[in-house]
């Protein structure tokens, strides 16, 4: 398997181009957790809590990192659509 | 004479200096212990991952990179974050890239295995 050719090799270059940041974009942030942008935050809280034990248990602490951090990203962006008037 | 209640009153500081200081040691002892958290990483993936991010994702230093302990370690990973058992497909792709990077299965060297 061509690690360089395929679809998430392509997409990290294009998540890095896009936020020309060390900050994590979004988009990542949603690969990590594996939601989407419908996912509720429940759904992301439930899928970050199951990935980050999971990695503290057997993982590495640099994955538990971006785990957190994805989530970390993704908590703003939620947190900021719940106080808009509905 | 003086001497004697100056004598009395260097040796009545000192005492109070001490117990000052005995008092100001044992309420830092008694300070409340935060645990050190170690910080995370910050930010996300590198856009090329580097043979430094694949060790740290599968968390084996990179002086002791053998072909054995990377296979382990990937199996040890891949359990926590296999996308079958609830893990994400991009970090299980991280994950094996990692693994490829180490053996020296990038597209530069151009390996048979």
């Amino acid at each position: 398997m061509d690690a360089s050719k395929n679809g998430v090799a392509q997409e990290t270059i294009q998540n890095a181009v896009r936020r020309g940041s060390k900050a994590m974009s979004k988009q990542e942030a949603r690969q990590i957790l594996g939601v989407t942008e419908k996912s509720t935050w429940d759904e992301i809280s439930q899928r970050y809590n199951v990935l980050f034990e999971r990695n503290a248990k057997s993982g590495s602490f640099y994955l538990q990192s971006k785990v957190h951090r994805a989530k970390e990203c993704l908590e703003a962006l939620h947190t900021e659509r719940g106080q808009g008037p509905v | 004479m003086a001497t004697p209640f100056l004598a009395g009153l260097a040796v009545a500081t000192a005492a109070l200096a001490g117990k000052y200081s005995i008092q100001a040691w044992q309420a830092f002892k008694a300070r409340p212990v935060v645990p050190r958290m170690r910080k995370f990483y910050e930010g996300g993936f590198q856009p090329t991952m580097t043979r430094r991010e694949a060790s740290l994702i599968l968390g084996i230093s990179r002086e002791a990179v053998t072909p054995e302990k990377v296979k382990e370690a990937h199996r040890r990973v891949m359990v926590a974050n296999h996308p079958d058992a609830g893990g994400s497909d991009y970090l299980a792709s991280k994950i094996n890239e990692a693994k490829d990077v180490l053996l020296g299965k990038t597209k530069s060297s151009g390996s048979a295995f």
